[in-house]
């Protein structure tokens, strides 16, 4: 019998959720979105999502431009800013802190904290890199089939319902919708059956 | 108008909103490094009695964070 981790911890969730990290890692949005995922779904190796969505013209480079649009507009689903600008108004400098951790105990003594007993409850925070937004969480670990996503097409359809109004902003600036993408998703999927 | 500007001004402004939200960052950010130096000194062979001490807080406080964690050595009792 194979033991779950946790719910949503199926193999196409889990490298999803990595590649949408790094996304929101690299352009330092301090939160993971749903408008990480959509990214991650643009670059995944599973084409089925990718195709739905180069249907509506929607590509990588563009989608990240949206993103990065409206996430420095305000309009995206996490706090508007990141954790180094909020402790900043305290007089708190977040990438010294980082770097004297690194140096003091190594670079990867946060990654290391969390895989101990000792850092296993705490929240995700400042240290460690961006928060998931309650869009997101929702549309990867909440209402959805125990068996997890067969494809990304389906991970697709759920991040469509999760009523996320940053993604909606983003597929708006692409010149597309939720709505004509769940109705694409769907047709698509139910051909593949 | 850029993030940095538009962040400073609403701090300016003492909006609640950044001042709540860089409070939680805070908290978050303080709990991460005391997680981190109680990893340490436990690895160090540091008793818990040791630890409370040096944090400024009772053995109980200690225990309620972390006796159900699985740290090295021995256990709280």
């Amino acid at each position: 019998m194979t033991r779950r981790t946790g719910p949503g911890r199926d193999q196409i969730t889990s490298r999803l959720m990595a590649a949408a990290r790094q996304e929101a890692d690299r352009c330092r949005h301090g939160y993971v979105g749903c408008e990480h995922l959509l990214l991650a779904l643009l670059a995944d190796k599973d084409p089925t999502a990718r195709d739905i969505l180069a249907g509506h013209k929607i590509t990588l480079p563009a989608a990240r431009g949206a993103v990065a649009d409206v996430i420095s507009s305000g309009r995206g689903d996490g706090p508007r800013w990141n954790a180094g600008d909020l402790l900043a108004t305290l007089g708190v400098d977040l990438p010294a802190i980082q770097h004297q951790m690194r140096a003091d105990y190594g670079p990867h003594a946060i990654d290391e904290l969390y895989r101990s007993p000792v850092g296993r409850r705490l929240p995700w925070g400042p240290l460690c890199g961006p928060h998931m937004a309650p869009e997101l969480k929702k549309a990867l670990f909440t209402e959805r089939d125990r068996a997890g996503f067969p494809s990304s097409g389906h991970v697709l359809l759920s991040l469509l319902d999760a009523g996320s109004s940053g993604l909606g902003a983003v597929l708006a600036a692409l010149g597309s919708s939720p709505d004509r993408l769940r109705l694409a998703a769907t047709e698509r999927l139910r051909a593949a059956r | 108008m850029s993030e940095a500007i538009s962040l400073a001004e609403a701090a300016s402004h003492r909006d609640p909103q950044v001042g709540l939200a860089a409070v939680a960052a805070l908290r978050q950010m303080v709990d991460q490094l005391e997680a981190l130096q109680v990893k340490a000194a436990r690895e160090d062979g540091w008793t818990w009695e040791r630890i409370a001490g040096a944090l400024g807080i009772t053995r109980q406080s200690v225990h309620r964070k972390y006796a159900s964690r699985r740290f090295p050595g021995r256990r709280i009792t």
